[in-house]
């Protein structure tokens, strides 16, 4: 299910970062060559001048690691599968060593877009994490679920349960049983009851 | 009532009855869980233990899935050793919903460890960790009415 080699955790930092991904219909040496061009384009700084493409053999997969300068510095990660199978998932990380508000897709999406037309924006986690307050409008579905769970917790005990207004919809050994007994929304609290 | 600052700050936005029970079958002891909010795609209401010694919030992959959340989604891959488990996972950052069921509910932005699989993860519920997380939000809990209090900072 994965291939990306996991990091210690206590090592990890938490980066701003914006991730973009593209499906490539092409051979490796043309995608490198439209990288190149693209990355010429945008006046990006490589951060290895004499291979600018290298192979990561512990993820199996191409890298190229290059520095964005506008006003702004982002350093850009692209990597893409070392095997020859088309299409190629092309991923384009950028990272900010401090959290910004930007227009990201401005900046990379619309000039990119010519050189890799389908190209997408998968997330922006640029910005500073936020905490908003808002009205609730689910406060008496929230109360009567948890006063159903109150009332029947030791004989639903070990079970997930999917509760909506008070009312028992669907119990499971399982999420992965529950959830195909039930659609989820934003109405149906999902949950283990111990 | 909601709690007010010496100023007359209000301290908490909302407030919600917690359930006190444990948090896995093979526990003895009582733990506080609060009904949340998870979004990604989609909105999921589940609910979420409160673990001060926990950092992230930990979600179970299954909530995190319906969600819509993707591997595609990841900002990292990490090992967390959880509960004598050594788990790999992702870490993304998503929106966790306090529910409210006095005042207003509050949404935080957060970094959230999801481990790789059900399997791995078993049937444990979600934990809320301090770092990332609860050290983000100002939180009381009245145990005489098991109400657990929140705001924003």
């Amino acid at each position: 299910m994965f291939t990306q080699q996991p990091t210690d955790y206590t090592a990890a930092q938490i980066p701003y970062r914006a991730r973009y991904k593209v499906s490539f219909e092409g051979s490796q040496s043309e995608l490198k060559s439209i990288l190149l061009s693209l990355l010429e384009n945008l006046e990006a700084n490589f951060i290895d001048d004499k291979e600018t493409i290298r192979r990561n053999p512990l993820e199996n997969r191409y890298e190229l690691e290059a520095v964005l300068n506008e006003d702004l510095e982002f350093s850009l990660l692209v990597y893409w599968s070392d095997d020859a199978q088309s299409p190629i998932e092309v991923t384009f990380d950028l990272d900010s060593p401090a959290p910004i508000e930007i227009q990201i897709d401005d900046r990379f999406l619309n000039p990119a877009q010519p050189y890799f037309p389908n190209m997408r924006l998968v997330y922006n986690f640029l910005d500073r994490p936020k905490v908003t307050v808002h009205k609730s409008e689910n406060q008496l579905n929230v109360f009567k679920n948890q006063q159903w769970i109150k009332a029947h917790r030791q004989e639903y005990k070990g079970r997930w349960v999917a509760l909506r207004e008070g009312e028992l919809l669907a119990d499971a050994n399982s999420a992965n049983e529950l959830l195909q007994k039930v659609s989820s929304s934003d109405k149906t609290l999902l949950t283990v009851i111990y | 009532m909601l709690l007010r600052l010496p100023n007359d700050e209000i301290f908490a936005v909302g407030a919600v009855e917690y359930i006190y029970s444990p948090a896995t079958p093979k526990e003895n002891t009582n733990r506080i869980i609060i009904p949340i909010m998870v979004e990604i795609d989609k909105q999921i209401p589940t609910q979420a233990v409160l673990d001060t010694g926990a950092p992230y919030a930990i979600l179970a992959p299954e909530i995190t899935q319906a969600a819509g959340f993707t591997t595609e989604q990841s900002l990292d891959r990490i090992v967390m050793n959880i509960r004598g488990m050594r788990l790999e996972g992702c870490l993304t950052r998503l929106s966790i919903t306090l529910q409210a069921t006095q005042g207003n509910d509050l949404t935080i932005d957060t970094t959230t460890f999801i481990p790789d699989s059900q399997s791995s993860w078993g049937e444990f519920p979600s934990f809320l960790g301090l770092a990332g997380f609860l050290e983000r939000v100002r939180f009381a809990i009245d145990p005489n009415t098991d109400t657990f209090y929140f705001g924003s900072l």
